[in-house]
């Protein structure tokens, strides 16, 4: 029994993804919802599963599913979870259907996250230690020091990272501006139009060193959606089916705090390297055979850590494969060819997954990597849990 | 006008021990029954064998830093009025070498060093709570670049 290839995302939907909607997140979630059936040439009536997740910025799938009028719901699931849940949402979605739980599944996220709830400051640490999404240690040990903003605990990670291997300013500075490029030919992303270079990048204010504002992703609102079903019906639907090669949400020893966690024995490697066996194993893959990846961005590093820990190169050697152009669309594995979260937009790393399928359908326009038959999709930032998708067309 | 206090930590029946022993200058931490680790978050069951019996003992605050971060921009009014700053994590010269975050004292960013030896220092936010807090060691220490 295995997951492969039994389902297939056939179905995406985006909103514009802008600094002030204007909008409720509800509605954002119901325009990328329709948008995902109408593009999959299903109807609304065929969507019987719903799984979101979110930080309490999302909308419920109770919300969504009355809104699209569904006279049922044969399965749902609200994770209360980062970006680490990113790619989990959508292997959720597999096995439900996989398993005969549903048919047609929509995954989804949706958030003023420019607008409305910001990550940062004194009450979002609160708020996460009062929901389980850390525990009381995190907002007890942390907060009073100062450390409230995922940017400052993801800067410790990155900073060893540096101690051990050397990586330098330049090279976080080439994931960025790699991720801007790509950005230029995506008309959704919101750094379409604006350029970036190197100097533009090291010329940029200090967060929380060795964190630049641009090492850190943007502020979004805006919500995407996709549509999970089995491989069967997937082939009769209107576009071509991205199939579910593998999935896998996983974590390492010690795993506890999803930013900063203090129990880990090392800091500077990733929740991949734990789960990566797993899921090549899974798909019946190794990462030669992946001709893109779409990594959780959430800062400049965490592309850095994946691409190591996913054994896209030695590790250690991220920063070295960066600077040599190893990520760009003509690079060994081009990545994050939509902009990422560091450029599109942040719908907490489901966006990844939709630029994906996207370019397994060969709808990349200007960014569209040449002969892309197999992509993953990751999620988490760099700490030891998280997940990630490998599709193909 | 007054700039407001940083967060005051919010002890739990879990950790009250470590702010009981920070509050009178002493490094208080769980010591696993099972494999004698030390640890630091506070926690239910220990994370290297899984040991859930513990006592709480008084250890040597001498550590070497691990990582840091320094701090340019803060959300909250209390910590933009004192940037920048430095919060550094540091490997504790204790069995299980668990990692204590505290703010760095008396040592400019460019000054700080992976591995440098500090000592932990207790700095009172009230009657009842003191935060950790990193100077760098007493004994001249050789500089590693
Ligand atoms: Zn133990």
């Amino acid at each position: 029994m295995t997951l492969r290839d039994k389902t297939a995302i056939v179905g995406i939907g985006m909103t514009d993804y802008t600094r002030n909607s204007g909008r409720t997140v509800e509605a954002l979630a119901l325009e990328a919802a329709k948008a995902a059936v109408a593009d999959a040439g299903l109807k609304t009536a065929d969507i019987d599963g719903l799984v979101t997740y979110g930080l309490g910025d999302t909308i419920s799938t109770n919300v969504l599913a009355t809104d699209l009028g569904l006279a049922r719901v044969r399965h749902y699931a609200d994770y209360n979870a980062g970006g680490n849940m990113a790619a989990g949402v959508v292997t959720h979605a597999a096995m439900a259907v996989a398993s005969g739980m549903a048919d047609c599944v929509l995954v989804y996220r949706a958030l003023n996250g420019a607008s409305g709830m910001r990550y940062g400051g004194e009450a979002f640490a609160e708020m996460l230690s009062r929901t389980s999404v850390h525990s009381d240690a995190e907002g007890q040990f942390l907060a009073p020091l100062g450390i409230t903003m995922p940017a400052q605990e993801f800067a410790l990670m990155c900073q060893r990272h540096m101690i051990r291997y050397g990586t330098t300013h330049e090279q976080l500075g080439t994931v960025a501006t790699i991720c801007r490029e790509n950005a230029q030919a995506n008309p959704q992303a919101q750094m379409h139009g604006r350029p970036m270079s190197l100097d533009d990048y090291l010329d940029a204010p200090w967060i929380a060193e060795p964190f630049r504002i641009y090492d850190c992703c943007l502020m979004t609102d805006g919500a995407c959606a996709l549509i999970v079903t089995g491989a069967e019906r997937a082939r009769d639907l209107a576009r071509a089916p991205a199939y579910v090669m593998a999935g896998v949400t996983g974590a390492g020893p010690a795993n506890r705090g999803l930013m900063w966690g203090n129990y880990w024995d090392d800091h500077a490697s990733s929740y991949a390297a734990h789960i990566k066996d797993d899921l090549y194993a899974m798909a019946g893959v190794g990462p030669a055979d992946i001709d893109l990846a779409q990594l959780y961005d959430c800062f400049s590093y965490s592309v850095i850590a994946q691409l190591e820990d996913y054994g896209f190169c030695a590790k250690g050697e991220g920063g070295p494969f960066v600077e040599a152009g190893g990520i760009r669309l003509d690079g060994e594995i081009p990545v994050n060819t939509g902009g990422g979260l560091l450029s599109e937009g942040y719908i907490h790393g489901l966006n990844g997954v939709v630029e994906l399928v996207g370019q397994l359908r060969g709808d990349g326009g200007g960014r569209q990597v040449a002969g892309a038959e197999i992509g993953m999709a990751t999620a988490g930032g760099a700490s030891p849990n998280g997940g990630a998708v490998i599709l193909r067309n | 006008m007054e700039t407001p206090r940083p967060i005051r930590p919010k002890p739990t029946a879990m950790s009250q021990p470590f702010w009981d022993g920070a509050r009178v200058g002493e490094l208080r931490l769980q010591c696993c029954s099972g494999c004698g680790a030390h640890r630091f978050y506070p926690s239910a069951g220990c994370h290297k064998c899984g040991d859930d019996g513990y006592d709480w003992r008084a250890v040597p605050g001498r550590g070497h830093v691990y990582t840091w971060t320094v701090i340019r921009r803060a959300l909250d009014p209390a910590f933009q009025a004192r940037v920048p700053f430095t919060v550094a994590v540091v490997a504790l010269d204790v069995a299980g070498r668990p990692l204590l975050p505290g703010t760095m004292l008396d040592c400019a960013p460019e000054d700080l060093r992976a591995d440098m030896a500090v000592d932990i220092a207790f700095e009172p936010y009230d009657d009842d709570i003191s935060l950790p807090c990193w100077r760098p060691a007493g004994e001249p220490e050789e500089e590693k670049t």
